[in-house]
């Protein structure tokens, strides 16, 4: 019914407006917690991931069941605010993971990649758990970055050690499984798990590989809290030029239309 | 003899896994460059194989494709290192198992190791999948018409194409467009006859082969009067059984190895 309802044209501005929306909020979050009001700043971070949230509903639901792929930029600071606003409640976020938020949001913003590719082969579950397990992934590894400046700025902190290493653990699960749903994808769709057309699939095994490395550092000498900080900050920013910049556009200037 | 133990002992190594891991995330941000700006060198690999791309474009253009002949071998070393490694830390594990309070524990710490062999099992599947499969790419099919093949020897037959055409009105730029194709095939050897539907994601096998679905026509509904046609690719590939087996086995290591982490953490705060 809602199909009838929303035009295309309509559904469009309603996925780009709310996306907007999100990221003046985030802006806004972030400036509340730049005048250490963590609390007014994990509100309005909160508020911003209910209009993301709004807009990737929105994105999904006229795609579905087709996938909105190349779009995981849209996806990422979604992710990555839900757990902002939760630390920032809980008093132990920084303006670190506020500005990870907002930088995300204005890349996603700035250099939007709003095309979609009717392609029949993206109508599967597999298609979709290559996608989303992915988005998670790439988040994870992004906010173990945040907690990896966190600790290089304010030394040596023993929870936020734990916090940092937990986020590349669940972010090195999150990862293979998309790695995996993607191979089994391929076979599905091309009879072969690796399709040699994507030249992502090299960024993406090189992401894996380099956590693979960061997993083995406790039988390195490279395992102080330093280093592993240190290298964590440096996967943050290799997942971001290489597993996120190529998925973004050309730059164009957000225009609201309503 | 020492000399064994010695070789074995150092393709075990640590620092070489480090440096092989180290090499080959540069190796793949090279490769990226290539496959952006030169991918038609590279699409061949899905058709004719690693092997006989390796002696046609590989060879050809080394400039280009020097990079996946270095993560070739360096997957090599690395899986050595892997087997290795491994069975020296099993050995250990298996000596050490009266220092655990509980079994469930010890063999949770086999989780790791489950993911080390697992990650063997696929490279093996890889290999053998590149140097041995079959392809038959782009094979057209027309309704009602046959194909045969020489190996394995069969005929495959296009029975029924139904498309289904998008009118919903919800999905961006996809009104009019085909949603749903279903292929109805009748494949035959000299013993078996099977019917199948055929659609994207969702291959029909017939053992050894595999047929999926690649392209289709007519895409759209109205305009000029297109003839229906499918186009298939048709696999051999006896690599698929091992590189699924090893992501299974290596997912059920990395859930091995998270609860394992996850229960340790719990014990530790509950001491603290």
């Amino acid at each position: 019914m809602w199909g009838y309802v929303l035009t295309t044209a309509t559904t469009l501005n309603l996925i780009q407006n709310s996306f907007f929306i999100a990221s003046c909020l985030y802006v806004a979050g972030l400036g509340a917690v730049l005048v250490k009001r963590p609390g007014v700043g994990g509100g309005l971070v909160g508020a911003g991931c209910l209009c993301n949230g709004f807009s990737l509903a929105l994105r999904y639901w006229s795609s579905f069941p087709l996938l909105p792929l190349y779009q995981g930029a849209f996806f990422i600071p979604f992710v990555v605010g839900l757990f902002c606003t939760r630390s920032l409640f809980k008093g132990d976020g920084s303006v670190i993971h506020a500005l990870l938020v907002v930088f995300l949001a204005g890349s996603a913003l700035l250099f939007p990649n709003d095309f979609y590719l009717p392609f029949l082969q993206f109508k599967s579950l597999f298609a979709h758990g290559f996608f989303l397990l992915g988005v998670g992934g790439k988040a994870l590894f992004l906010l173990s970055g945040a907690w990896a400046v966190t600790i290089l700025v304010k030394q040596d902190q023993k929870d936020t050690v734990k916090k940092m290493g937990n986020y590349v653990i669940w972010g090195y699960f999150f990862w293979t499984l998309s790695v995996f749903s993607g191979g089994v994808w391929a076979y599905l769709g091309w009879g072969s798990p690796i399709v040699w057309e994507d030249p992502l699939l090299t960024t993406t095994m090189a992401t894996w590989l380099y956590y693979t490395l960061f997993l083995h550092l406790h039988l390195t000498r490279l395992n102080s809290v330093r280093s592993r900080a240190l290298l964590t900050l440096l996967g943050a920013v290799f997942v971001f030029f290489f597993n996120l910049v190529p998925e973004l556009g050309i730059f164009m200037m957000p225009g609201i239309k309503l | 003899m020492k000399m064994i133990k010695q070789t074995w002992h150092v393709s075990g190594h640590v620092n070489l896994f480090m440096g092989i891991i180290g090499l080959m995330v540069v190796d793949l941000l090279l490769g990226y460059n290539q496959l952006k700006f030169h991918a038609a060198l590279f699409d061949p690999i899905n058709d004719m194989g690693f092997y006989r791309w390796a002696l046609t474009y590989g060879r050809h253009y080394p400039s280009n494709t020097a990079w996946l002949f270095i993560l070739v071998g360096l997957l090599g070393i690395l899986s050595v290192n892997t087997f290795v490694c491994t069975t020296e830390r099993i050995f250990v594990l298996i000596k050490s198992r009266h220092a655990f309070s509980n079994t469930s524990r010890f063999l949770l710490r086999f989780g790791p190791h489950i993911m080390h062999y697992s990650m063997l099992i696929m490279f093996l599947g890889y290999l053998v999948s590149y140097l041995s499969a079959g392809t038959h790419m782009g094979k057209v099919l027309l309704p009602g018409k046959s194909i045969a093949l020489t190996r394995p020897c069969c005929t495959i037959t296009l029975e029924d194409l139904a498309i289904d055409y998008y009118g919903g009105g919800r999905m961006i730029h996809m009104d009019g467009r085909a949603m749903d194709v279903r292929a109805t095939l009748k494949i035959e050897d000299e013993t078996r006859i099977k019917t199948a539907v055929l659609s994207f994601n969702s291959p029909v096998r017939f053992s050894p082969l595999s047929i999926h679905l690649k392209k289709f026509a007519p895409k759209k509904k109205g305009g000029m009067e297109r003839r229906k046609y499918i186009t298939v690719i048709i696999k051999n590939d006896p690599g698929m059984k091992f590189y699924f087996s090893g992501m299974i086995l290596f997912t059920l290591g990395l859930f091995m190895y998270l609860w394992d982490k996850l229960s340790r953490h719990t014990r530790q705060e509950d001491r603290a």
